[in-house]
């Protein structure tokens, strides 16, 4: 079931009403009610795959406790690489055996040898498999790091995994944030409700006015790329920023919202990044939950920073290449890791990659406007260029899609692929673009207004330009980082 | 809770409001013209009609209409005689033409290709399949038989659904409080356009696929793709066995992609005549679909193609009656 489907909007309140009637002050009722509600939730779009995540979930649950009950350190390893061996052999199975069998070929291939017979599976990527795979795994290594108490309660553990808001696309939650609330009792509050609800509209607008009625033109910038001027590929470089910020973005905005309304909070998983001034301040704000999990599980696990210079430089190469290919089987993503942590060691170098912790604010001065919105431009120019490498299909394909944008200039204007006016969307983005500065310091309140009465025009505002920008033939389009 | 509920149910009474208000203002709202069941028993709209007819979340396109005397959007009073030569189309909202300005119509291009020397009458009505349009023949069989040439629009895919005519629902629907309440409430009007109400009357159905888990392989579907041709064939020969048409002047309109082979064998079989548009749209290299409508009608080069094929079936059948 998607966020941007009217079934989800049948099937939330009735949910809510649920749990709030029949779970009021039990917790066992309202864990039952939202584990069974997060089944139907995945299982709407396969039910196949449910046997996944409970089998994720019993692998987890056991192997938690066996690590917390050994007292001698070399079964609390054995048991955790049991927890390691299983999420990530799912993971590589579904998500990476095509590839990594395809490359394995081409490789040879290479070097002249010709691989024949070769078996691959064409499976379907179960979805959300790299949100709770990692999520699960980050229960496990938290218990073998004496950081958290394996939980008694396995209902509550089995709704700490499935917890529908997040299931499929994040935040990544960890178990020492999430599963504590899970356990105890929830209440409702209405100051928490309301934000909840206005950040579900705030993502909804994102998604279904920006980035749905943007993709059709980046996937057809994207497909026709060759025969395209380099202005439209600009073009389409651009959209796809904001495409792919609005659209998974716009998933976490509702999914924070809609655990609000249970009386949960997520972690938030943007900031504003197009608002940075450094490719190191980019990656504190861009899927804050993924970066997170990889700097505490992977990044320090390996030294992190704190070990001599080359060693260092690895840590950030790996760190960066394993999050590039967490997005998906393609070498495309594997150098888009590659080239953010090119982008990213120069700051390293020079030590300035802490630099940035406070929220930008251009028009505080004149040096200000200039500077910071020189860095700020320069910064969104670099990621528009990783985007390229991000969405194209093939590495070939970034890097002639790249030659054309900047080698081969040419001038030309782009139209809709279903004639509709552009100059609707470029209004909109303005319009997008200016509020999001306005609302920069907290993204957790969209419609921060101290008058009721902007609040309501806002809100009004907001579901009439959902309104206008909704398209039917795009009706239901999925979320992007659901193949991820 | 009671409070959260309370100012949901506020807030959302207000903003439904002033969308209200938005969506009147700015005109966005699409509307049919208001229908009837005519002294002919046919369904089609209240005379003397006008306005305009909207396409598009943002008023993308927006196009005049003019309900003629007889209850059908068309520039002309369809007054046929035995004198003149008279060219009937039948059809669903393709030849209604909503979509389009009735001054620019299918019928209005065929006539300046003939440069006015014949009259063509446009018997369209959204949503009418091929039993509406034989009833609609038959019972304005006394007009139909100083027309020269009829032309009856059919898609296989979509208007051979029932072998037998049943008063349109539209006809009872415009009755209806719902449908009432929803011409008065633009708002509603303006959703229904966007395509955001229909999904959710699909709901039903896809909780019972989600609790049958039914999953359909494509072998089952090829079945059905042929038990389907079957199935309409066996309603076109009931519909034509129940309302006679002259097989001399009277021809199918099709477009070959959507229709069976069974229905050009068919068709070869019983003598009917058909004529195919399908070929120069595929030709075109010019978009022959309006933008922004997700029914996809044709636009003016559409029509205009539309106007040409059926404009040379007309010469040579002048040329055979000579």
């Amino acid at each position: 079931m998607l966020f941007n489907s009217l079934e989800f909007f049948v099937f939330l309140p009735i949910v809510f009403m649920l749990f709030w009637f029949f779970g009021k002050n039990k917790p066992k009722a309202q864990n039952v009610i939202l584990l069974i509600s997060s089944y139907v939730f995945y299982g709407w779009w396969d039910y196949r795959f449910l046997s996944l995540i409970i089998l994720s979930t019993l692998v987890d649950f056991y192997v938690g406790k066996a690590i917390f009950k050994s007292s001698v350190s070399i079964n609390k390893n054995k048991w955790l690489w049991v927890s390691i061996v299983f999420n990530i052999g799912l993971l590589g199975f579904f998500k990476y055996f095509d590839f990594f069998v395809d490359s394995f070929v081409a490789s040879f291939s290479f070097f002249g040898a010709e691989v024949t017979n070769v078996w691959t599976l064409n499976i379907i990527l179960p979805v959300g498999i790299s949100f709770y795979t990692f999520q699960t795994l980050s229960y496990s290594l938290d218990i073998h790091r004496g950081e958290l108490k394996p939980t008694e309660d396995f209902l509550a553990f089995a709704t700490y995994v499935s917890f529908f808001p997040q299931l499929v696309a994040g935040p990544i939650e960890r178990a020492s944030h999430l599963l504590p609330q899970i356990e105890k009792v929830k209440k409702i509050r209405y100051s928490q409700a309301v934000e909840g609800l206005k950040l579900m509209l705030w993502g909804l607008f994102k998604k279904v006015a920006i980035a749905d009625s943007l993709a059709l033109m980046v996937d057809d910038i994207f497909v026709n790329y060759e025969v395209l001027p380099s202005s439209t590929l600009m073009l389409g470089s651009l959209f796809f920023a904001f495409q792919i910020y609005c659209d998974f973005s716009g998933y976490s905005d509702i999914a924070i919202g809609t655990a609000k309304l249970f009386g949960v909070e997520l972690m938030s998983n943007f900031k504003f990044p197009y608002f940075s001034r450094s490719i190191a301040e980019f990656w504190r704000r861009w899927h804050i939950s993924l970066s997170t999990w990889f700097r505490d599980y992977l990044y320090i696990p390996l030294g992190g920073s704190r070990v001599n210079k080359p060693k260092a430089v690895r840590n950030i190469f790996i760190i960066f290449l394993v999050s590039g290919l967490w997005h998906g089987a393609n070498w495309t993503f594997v150098f888009w890791g590659l080239y953010h942590a090119l982008l990213f060691l120069p700051l390293f170098f020079l030590k300035i990659n802490r630099s940035h912790l406070e929220n930008v604010d251009l028009f505080s001065s004149t040096r200000n406007l200039f500077w910071e919105g020189m860095q700020m431009l320069l910064t969104f120019i670099l990621v528009l260029i990783g985007w390229v490498f991000f969405r194209s299909e093939t590495l070939t394909g970034s890097f002639t899609y790249l030659k054309i944008m900047f080698l081969e200039f040419s001038w030309g204007t782009y139209e809709h692929p279903l004639g509709y006016r552009m100059i609707d969307y470029f209004i909109l983005l303005l319009f997008f673009l200016i509020y999001e500065y306005r609302i920069r310091k907290d993204e957790r309140n969209p419609f921060n207004f101290k008058s009721k009465y902007v609040r309501f025009t806002m809100y009004t505002l907001t579901v009439f330009l959902l309104l206008l920008f909704y398209d039917d033939a795009l009706n239901n389009r999925s979320f992007v980082y659901f193949q991820f | 809770m009671k409070k959260l509920l309370v100012k949901i149910i506020i807030y959302g009474f207000l903003m439904a409001l002033v969308l209200e208000i938005l969506v009147r203002v700015f005109h966005l709202y699409f509307e049919y013209p208001i229908v009837t069941l005519n002294e002919k028993n046919v369904v089609n709209y209240v005379p003397g009609q006008s306005g305009s007819f909207v396409v598009g979340n943002r008023r993308m396109h927006s196009s005049y209409y003019h309900i003629n005397e007889s209850g059908f959007n068309s520039f002309r009073e369809f007054t046929p005689s035995a004198q003149n030569f008279e060219v009937a189309l039948i059809g669903d909202s393709f030849v209604e033409g909503l979509h389009q300005d009735y001054n620019n119509s299918i019928g209005k291009k065929i006539e300046n290709n003939f440069n006015g020397e014949l009259a063509v009458y446009e018997y369209g009505f959204s949503g009418n399949d091929l039993a509406d349009q034989l009833h609609l023949i038959h019972q304005l069989k006394e007009k139909m038989k100083l027309i020269d040439i009829i032309y009856v629009y059919l898609k296989f895919d979509e208007d051979l659904k029932r072998s037998s005519y049943t008063v349109h629902t539209r006809a009872n629907l415009e009755n209806s409080l719902a449908f009432k309440v929803r011409r008065e409430i633009k708002l509603l009007s303006y959703l229904k356009g966007i395509g955001l109400i229909e999904p959710l009357t699909k709901i039903p159905s896809e909780l019972k696929r989600f609790v049958k888990v039914g999953l359909k392989t494509a072998n089952t579907d090829q079945t059905e793709g042929e038990s389907k041709d079957n199935e309409y064939i066996t309603n076109l020969d009931a519909l034509l066995n129940t309302y006679s048409v002259d097989k001399q002047k009277t021809v199918f309109l099709i477009h070959q992609d959507n229709t069976s082979q069974a229905f050009l064998e068919y068709c070869e079989v019983k003598g009917y005549r058909y004529v195919d548009f399908g070929k120069p749209m595929e030709q075109s290299d010019k978009s022959t679909i309006i933008k922004y409508d997700v029914l996809k009608h044709w636009n003016d080069h559409g029509r205009d193609l539309v106007a040409k094929v059926i404009s040379e079936d007309i010469d040579k059948y002048m040329d055979e009656i000579k």
